[in-house]
């Protein structure tokens, strides 16, 4: 019974990811979308006016924070769109921001700052592994030669691309071009749908050869502790990053489906900015995961 | 004659409450103001079942051998104390609904930068506090609240795993809200409203956001380190695999460290403005408040060994974190100074907001020096684990952020309800929860230092009389944290009207009708003055 | 991005992962491996997040982000990284209590 316990538990792990991130890039896409219709003008204002709001708010010159607003029409982010009084492009703007220019650098600071919370969720798990490493060296090094090589470069090759795909789309919808952003996205959906098939193959494989850590674990001996510490490690920080990528995954399927519906225009596209960021940042992480799992300790001294 | 609704306004103009009144315009709304009263709501039921959890406690300790509880259900009744206060009531409590409430009113906005988000916070909140409750209502969990493993994780029978699902969807409260405040403070600005103008709440209600936003996702990790080990049976942190058990602890104190400075900061804010509105005089070192608040968030980061002294960590770290934990100090001090400078020659009303902020000052003074005790290496080995802790963090968290948040809670009911409380009875409540609290906390100082371990559900018999007066002592803090239940309440429907401005204090919020309108404004504000600008008559000069 | 800066970046750091790869298997560049890692997410930021081209929150942010990790880390490993770990043999490990409860 005991035997039998461990591996329907395990098997739990595959599961429960899918579900966890696809309800939650749902739930993030449908709050996105769900825009408060406008009732009252927005607080737009004309080019003296706001000048002269600009001056009033940076009298006192020390704040060492300082915003660049870009007075409409004048560049900045949005260039020649900043200032539009397109009521295809202002229907956009929530009523409790000035124009297009603010909301976008609003909601960009807002998903950096996000991206912030989430380098630190990430670092909690650096500074287990590191402090591993560095007491258990020999262990480590041993367990991460059961890590299958090609995968993982395949997967970071995958990643890249992807990052860089989305990128090239982004660069096409500040052009007003919904169809190549359409294309982009869809490309980056698929990559990151073979990187997750990998991913999956990759854990069936190392459940298959007793690589996840308790009773029965496959590597024995002296290093045994410290191979299922850094197993361990592998399975929390590829499982969280999968989260991370399947969410990842259902914000880009809705940009592109958006795209699909000619949604986005050259005056704005906040949403595909926000999602690049993320998905970027995805890439960022594994990046990083990347060469602590595989590659480090491969080659013995 | 309306009949109907939370306020009973037969509303001399609109404003939020009258807008729309259906269910669905509550639970689906992104004002807000709206969202700060459902906000409230939680808060309070949540601190008053951590308070009955409290309460059961006092009244086990009032004989050595624990009067109507066994041992494991008393763990479980402080667990649950302490995961509720904690993660349910403290770190959202200020922020959330006096916050979320008054922020964009003080800067002159119309609402929050993500409304959307706002709302989404509060629901996982709601999702998160009902794991949470499901767990320590249906067979509890006997950790603590601090799950160290390898109790949590391998030896604990309970509900630790849905406790912590709980936990970690709260953590996306904080998160979100955080990133909020933060985002619509430096973006929403109404012209003229330098950062040098910005009300003293708003620097709190940043720095508090500040922790917000950086603390809790290390708490998030801790909680799915003890996930992993608790559904799969492995140990990340098992000393048998070479793994550490203190690393959860860092873990776990990276955050928490801060977190009871995301519990303090706001109760800061809200003391700078009564204080100023009370004593009818501009704050004594406007700068040094505001960037003190900023360093305390910045410096809380540092200082979490002090949790571990006797847990096994070197001797060099802790050194390190006890320096740091000094230094952190500093800065509380130097508000604390600010404020009596605040107060001299200031023309002082005791109104009820007024008694909870000098409250405030007497017991986090006592609370912030204590704290320095225990940060002393040599005397936290005896005291570590011992009542006077509990003594010490009750002064802060009860003592100060309790009657900040109630200071705060009168300040601003007559802009929030349109309505004043009976003066007389917030007076009344303020000086019994001042009292009442002394009973119950200093006698817990001199029974720590005496050696009574906390977490015991009984104790040597020389500690009784002390843990008598104790316990009589939260009978009365009960009966006066009650009270505002009651007068507050009634106020809803037999209080006198509020003006938009009754305290005559300055602050953009107050420029506005009481109960604001839903868009805050009826137009955008332009700030010219200087922050609390209470000028003498004979000072009075044009800016 | 114009799409022929996109594609150079791509090749860049498809470069910087053979190189990742090459000083892998070189023992005394092992170090370097972990580094070159952090170069490429550090190229992915500056160019596809167009953290380069940013001014105000933006970069205040990410500087934060960074500064905070290297507390997290840094401040976080002072502990292990100076006390002396008496180590448990493997065989000795305690039972688990085998609950009923709902996990």
């Amino acid at each position: 019974m005991s035997s039998a316990r461990p591996a329907t538990r395990r098997s739990r792990f595959l599961a429960l990811l899918p579900g966890l991130g696809l309800f939650t890039g749902f739930l993030v896409a449908w709050l996105s979308s769900t825009g408060r219709e406008r009732e009252t003008p927005p607080m737009h204002v004309g080019r003296t006016e706001a000048r002269r709001r600009q001056q009033l708010r940076t009298q006192r010159r020390s704040s060492v924070l300082r915003l660049r607003r870009g007075e409409p029409g004048s560049g900045g982010y949005y260039g020649a769109w900043a200032g539009s009084t397109d009521p295809q492009i202002v229907r956009h703007i929530e009523f409790q921001y000035e124009g297009m220019q603010h909301q976008a650098e609003t909601a960009l600071s807002g998903m950096w700052l996000f991206l912030t919370t989430e380098v630190v969720f990430f670092g909690g798990l650096f500074l287990l592994y590191m402090v591993y490493r560095l007491k258990h060296l020999d262990g480590i090094a041993e367990a991460s030669r059961h890590t299958e090589l090609w995968i993982g470069t395949v997967n970071t090759v995958l990643l890249l691309t992807s990052s860089a795909v989305f990128s090239y789309g982004l660069g096409r919808i500040k052009e007003g071009d919904n169809r190549r952003l359409f294309w982009a996205s869809a490309v980056t959906v698929g990559l990151g749908l073979a990187f997750l098939l990998l991913k999956f193959y990759e854990w069936w494989d190392d459940l298959q050869k007793n690589l996840f850590p308790g009773p029965g674990f496959a590597i024995t001996g002296p290093h045994s502790g410290s191979a299922q510490l850094f197993w361990s490690f592998y399975f929390i920080g590829t499982g969280l990053h999968a989260i991370h990528m399947i969410i990842g995954i259902g914000l880009v399927a809705w940009v592109a489906w958006s795209a699909r519906r000619q949604r986005y225009l050259a005056g704005w596209f906040t949403p595909v900015e926000v999602v690049g960021l993320y998905w970027s940042f995805v890439d960022m992480v594994w990046l990083v995961l990347f060469p602590t799992i595989y590659l480090v300790d491969r080659v013995g001294s | 004659m309306s009949a109907s609704g939370l306020v009973g306004l037969d509303a001399a103009h609109d404003n939020y409450l009258t807008e729309e009144k259906t269910i669905w315009s509550w639970l689906l709304t992104t004002d807000h103001k709206r969202i700060a009263l459902l906000y409230f709501a939680s808060i309070t039921a949540f601190f008053f079942l951590g308070g009955a959890a409290a309460a059961l406690m006092r009244l086990n300790l009032l004989t050595p051998n624990g009067l109507i509880v066994d041992h494991e259900t008393y763990n479980r009744l402080f667990t649950m104390h302490g995961v509720i206060m904690v993660w349910f009531f403290l770190v959202p409590a200020i922020p959330v609904t006096l916050g979320n409430f008054v922020t964009p009113l003080m800067i002159g906005a119309r609402d929050l930068a993500f409304p959307r988000i706002n709302l989404m916070s509060w629901y996982l909140f709601m999702t998160g506090g009902l794991f949470a409750l499901v767990g320590l209502f249906a067979g509890g969990v006997d950790t603590g609240w601090t799950f160290y493993t390898p109790l949590s994780t391998q030896y604990a029978k309970g509900y630790v795993t849905l406790v912590c699902c709980g936990i970690i969807l709260s953590g996306y409260l904080s998160i979100a809200t955080g990133l909020n405040f933060i985002v619509t403070i430096h973006k929403l600005r109404a012209p003229g409203m330098t950062w040098y103008r910005l009300p003293l709440f708003l620097w709190s209600l940043y720095a508090t956001s500040v922790i917000y936003v950086l603390a809790t996702p290390v708490l998030a990790m801790a909680m799915v380190l003890i996930l992993f080990e608790r559904i799969f049976r492995v140990g990340v942190f098992d000393p048998a695999l070479g793994g550490d058990p203190l690393l959860f602890q860092h873990l776990f104190w990276f955050y928490s460290h801060p977190a009871v400075y995301i519990m303090i900061l706001p109760g800061f804010g809200v003391v700078s403005e009564v204080i100023t509105a009370f004593s009818r005089k501009s704050i004594f070192g406007y700068k040094f408040i505001a960037w003190s608040s900023v360093s305390i968030a910045v410096i809380s980061f540092f200082v979490w060994g002090h949790h571990m002294f006797v847990a096994g960590t070197s001797l060099y770290s802790s050194v390190v974190f006890s320096l740091l934990s000094f230094i952190v100090a500093v800065p509380s001090a130097i508000k604390v100074f600010n404020w009596l400078g605040t107060l001299h020659k200031g023309f002082i009303h005791f109104n009820a907001p007024m008694l909870y902020a000098l409250g405030f000052i007497g017991l986090f003074t006592m609370g912030g020096l204590t704290g320095l005790f225990v940060a002393s290496l040599g005397a936290d080995v005896h005291l570590h684990d011992t009542y006077f802790v509990v003594a010490h963090f009750h002064y802060i968290m009860v003592g100060a952020m309790v009657s900040a948040f109630f200071g705060g809670l009168h300040y601003w009911w007559p802009k929030i309800t349109g309505r004043m409380y009976p003066e007389v009875w917030g007076q009344i409540a303020a000086v019994m929860i001042f009292f009442g609290f002394n009973l119950t906390f200093f006698p817990q100082f001199i029974l720590g230092y005496e050696g009574m371990p906390r977490r015991y559900g009984s104790y040597a018999p020389e500690y009784q009389v002390l843990n008598v007066l104790s316990s009589c002592g939260s009978t009365i803090l009960a009966v006066a944290y009650l009270l505002p239940l009651t007068y507050l309440t009634w106020s809803l429907f037999r209080g006198v009207r509020a003006p938009a401005n009754p305290w005559a204090a300055t602050g953009l919020e107050w420029q506005t009708q009481s109960p604001p309108r839903t868009e805050n404004f009826s137009s955008t504000p332009v700030v010219t003055d200087p922050p609390y600008y209470y000028p003498r008559p004979e000072e009075r000069q044009h800016v | 991005m114009k799409p022929w800066s996109v594609l150079a970046v791509w090749l860049v750091l498809l470069l910087l992962l053979a190189l990742q790869f090459v000083a892998a298997g070189l023992p005394t560049l092992r170090g370097v491996v972990p580094l070159i890692g952090l170069g490429m997410a550090v190229l992915v930021a500056l160019t596809f997040m167009r953290l380069g081209s940013s001014r105000g929150l933006t970069p205040a942010f990410a500087l934060a982000g960074v500064f905070w990790l290297c507390i997290l880390v840094g401040l976080g490993s002072l502990d292990s990284f100076t006390r002396h770990d008496i180590g448990i043999n493997a065989l000795t490990r305690a039972p688990r209590i085998q609950h009923q409860s709902s996990e």
